[in-house]
């Protein structure tokens, strides 16, 4: 009989939501390693895998021997070098923990809108007076020639790469001329082998910097 | 019945993608947009937006003007007020000064055309600014070439 | 049918109303409120002008400020720092989960009104469960005692909630005299509640705990409040505010004119003026309209009753049956108890609180006011329909979408709640009863 009951696909879905597919996904793996080693791993792997297709990559990262993920931030850094303002498209805690604090005089707004049930106002008191929340239909009011616009991306392959929905939904013509720099942080780093649920698909020439885990 | 005539052939994008040599622009543009990041942007909405035919045009006849400035030896003017190119934002939407794209032509070379402050001149200011930043953006462009070829030809004044 | 009767129906027609119409109560409410104004008017009981300055807007006011200061505290994130740490004490076991946040829930809501100490409180408790991964059983006594327990810290201080808050508009107890007086048997109560439960029922019987999964749940809330501090910025001037006012309601006397209602008003104004930014924001939009609405329309129809002399009566009625005084009280006290299980707190207390003035008059006040506050509690836990926190739970649960171990959706609604209630009425009822005639003999001796 497995060892993970069923409650672990609802917590993490609720773990997903705050924290991001990526976020959730490390911090799944690395607690159930903690627990139950390899076996226990490849146990949620089985168990979450196709409902979660990123959780199944990062626990095939963790079973390759990959302990944590690569979140250095300078490359994002660099690529918002000189803008006042940034507009994060989705949540990754473990990312926006790294980026955040080193954004220096640059205000970061997070686009309230997900697929998922999120307390926005805790995810805004875990960043203490460094992150602000935006209504889709506002979005426009960060736009300017001093604006930068990021989301995270779940790999990349030729053309393509996978984002949060909510990429979508601000990703027109319009808004595309109306930040300067458009920057994809891939944060998994490698290619999903299953279908990616919760994501979709955009293509990589969206962006003006593609920054890579 | 006629046949209805077969479709004209048109040339793939990839054609005109492989002709648009972004350096070029980019060093030509670098004397009136002199930050790297503000330059990416404007490229990025002159040679990247848009329909594909619009793009290559833009980089032909940006190239061709360069061309033209630099056999005049031929550098943009130093002075005189210059107009802005506004981002398309929502009408309600204000957001100062950063509403505006990082380029603007100088508003002296629309003189030869209309006085300064009359209304055919703020109309023409109207057609040029307007419009997706593929337009707008590659006729700001155009017109500091323009205005420093005319500057250099010693046209003086209209 | 004379005035008197006429008035009394509609306000008892109205309370019926708007129980079973709970989603039209504000118009329901109003209405009646403005019909009372009328016959009022027309049939020569007093002016509507008459009715609006005999209703307690001193308790309007002291409502208002304290609900302005509950925003405050919440700006604070003080709740969220709190729940979280309780999360962490219970390392996710059930019975630890269940005792902590039914404690956290008595303290919290004996500073802020019981809907404001629930929506501060239970998202997080949900969250919890969810990851845990519940039954229903569990879940229905879990959010059930949790309910109580607010309740009971809503009934333990003259702020927690409106029964309390009238009594100390009124001026018909003070507010360390209540305090002391009805903070005692509420600890009691809950902690008699609490030992049934957890020796009797045993609520987490039956359900299969995996060490991994506890260790997820608590890594992943953990994680959620990973940064979550205490605004020192905001906690410090309204905790210094707070404590402002509480010392000056236990010593500030009554006969230096500065009653408590202005104590709240100047101690929350300061409190709103030294964050002016956050201060004018929670002004603005987070005013609990449609409890201020509810209540002044409450207090128009009790106090166009009370023109026409129906409370009066009532008293005498009450005062003059054949039976000796102290059970007289019992009486009073179960009759408050089954009307706010039936009719909620407000309507209840608005209009039990002139018929208590007779017996108060015979008895030891204490033991009447604050017997009558715990009988309202009771009531208020019969139910789940009997306090507006109960369908907000309702709500809250139905929204977390929670599941047991197995994947069935689990609920919980008027009939999971019953058992709960029941065993609650009856403690905190036999409480508030042995309560006021240990006071009453007390007083006697």
């Amino acid at each position: 009989m497995s060892r993970l009951g069923p409650a672990v696909a609802s917590a993490f879905h609720v773990a997903a939501g705050e924290l991001g597919m990526c976020s959730a996904a490390w911090l799944f793996v690395r607690e159930v390693a903690a627990e139950g080693g390899e076996p226990l791993v490849s146990e949620l792997r089985d168990l979450l895998g196709r409902a979660y297709p990123v959780l199944d990559a990062v626990a095939g990262r963790w079973l390759e021997g990959s302990r944590e993920p690569k979140v250095g931030p300078d490359s994002v850094l660099a690529a918002c070098e000189g803008a006042s303002r940034l507009l994060v498209v989705g949540i990754e805690a473990m990312f926006l923990d790294a980026l955040l604090p080193k954004l220096g005089q640059t205000r970061a707004t997070l686009l309230a809108h997900s697929s998922f049930p999120v307390d926005w106002e805790r995810v805004v008191a875990n960043h203490e007076r460094r992150l602000e929340t935006v209504e889709l239909s506002s979005l426009h009011r960060l736009a300017g020639r001093r604006s930068a616009l990021l989301t995270f991306l779940y790999g990349t392959r030729g053309e393509s790469t996978w984002v949060d929905p909510a990429w979508l939904r601000v990703m027109g013509a319009d808004v595309r001329t109306q930040f300067r720099s458009i920057v994809g942080w891939d944060v998994l780093g490698s290619v999903m082998y299953l279908y990616p649920r919760w994501l979709s698909e955009a293509p990589a020439s969206d962006f003006s910097h593609l920054v890579r885990a | 019945m006629a046949q209805p005539p077969p479709p004209r052939r048109h040339l793939p994008s990839s054609a005109i993608a492989s002709f648009i040599d972004r350096e070029r622009i980019d060093k030509l543009l670098a004397r009136w947009v002199p930050e790297a990041a503000d330059r990416a942007f404007v490229l990025r909405c002159v040679l990247d937006e848009g329909p594909a035919h619009h793009r290559g045009a833009n980089f032909v006849l940006l190239s061709l003007l360069g061309q033209l400035l630099d056999a005049a030896k031929a550098s943009p003017e130093s002075q005189g007020p210059s107009v802005p190119v506004p981002m398309r934002l929502p009408p309600h939407i204000d957001v100062g000064e950063d509403g505006f794209y990082p380029l603007s032509f100088p508003r002296k070379v629309l003189e030869r055309l209309a006085p300064a402050g009359s209304a055919a001149q703020e109309a023409m200011i109207d057609c040029l600014t307007d419009g997706p930043p593929q337009h707008s953006l590659a006729n700001a462009a155009m017109l500091c070439l323009i205005s420093a070829l005319l500057e250099r030809s010693g046209g003086g004044a209209p | 049918m004379g005035p008197p009767l006429l008035l009394a129906s509609i306000l008892a027609l109205t309370v019926v109303a708007q129980a079973l119409l709970p989603s039209y109560r504000l118009l329901l409410t109003l209405g009646g409120a403005a019909l009372s104004c009328a016959v009022a008017a027309l049939t020569g009981v007093g002016t509507t002008r008459a009715i609006f300055a005999d209703v307690p807007w001193d308790v309007m006011i002291l409502l208002v400020g304290l609900g302005f200061l509950a925003e405050l505290l919440v700006a604070t994130r003080v709740f969220g720092v709190i729940a979280a740490a309780v999360t962490r004490w219970s390392r996710g076991e059930p019975r630890r989960v269940l005792v902590l946040f039914a404690v956290a829930m008595y303290a919290v809501s004996g500073l802020v009104n019981n809907l404001t100490a629930l929506l501060l409180v239970l998202p997080i408790l949900l969250i919890l469960l969810k990851l845990l991964g519940v039954g229903q059983r569990y879940l229905a006594w879990t959010l059930g005692v949790l309910l109580v327990a607010c309740n009971l810290g809503g009934a333990a201080t003259p702020i927690g909630d409106f029964p309390a808050i009238l009594l100390l508009g009124r001026r018909v107890m003070t507010f360390q005299g209540y305090l002391w007086a009805a903070a005692p048997p509420t600890v009691v109560a809950l902690a008699a509640l609490l030992v049934v439960v957890m020796v009797r029922v045993r609520p987490e019987r039956g359900l299969v705990r995996e060490p991994v999964a506890t260790r997820l749940s608590l890594a992943v809330m953990g994680a959620l409040y990973r940064k979550v501090r205490l605004s020192w910025r905001l906690f410090l001037p309204t905790a210094a505010c707070l404590l402002a006012m509480l010392g000056a309601w236990v010593w500030v006397p009554p006969s230096s004119g500065v009653g408590p209602e202005l104590i709240g008003w100047l101690g929350v104004g300061l409190a709103l003026a030294v964050l002016p930014r956050t201060g004018e924001r929670v002004i603005r939009a987070k005013m609990d309209v449609e409890a201020v609405l509810f209540l002044l329309s409450l207090f128009v129809m009790v106090s166009a009753v009370r023109q026409s002399g129906v409370f009066d009566s009532i008293g005498r009625g009450l005062t003059s049956l054949p039976v000796p005084s102290v059970i007289q009280l019992v009486l009073f006290l179960l009759l408050a108890g089954i009307l706010t299980g039936l009719f909620s707190a407000g309507p209840s207390m608005a209009a039990l609180l002139d018929v208590a003035a007779s017996l108060a008059a015979r008895l030891s006040p204490t033991a009447v006011y604050v017997g009558l506050a715990l009988s309202v509690c009771a009531g208020s836990s019969l139910f789940l329909t009997a306090a507006t926190s109960g369908p907000m739970t309702q709500i809250l649960t139905e929204r977390a979408d929670l599941r047991d171990p197995l994947g069935a959706p689990v609920r919980f609604g008027f009939f999971d709640f019953l058992p709960v209630g029941l065993l609650s009425f009856a403690l905190i009822q036999t409480v508030a009863i042995v309560y006021a005639l240990l006071l009453v003999a007390g007083s006697l001796f």
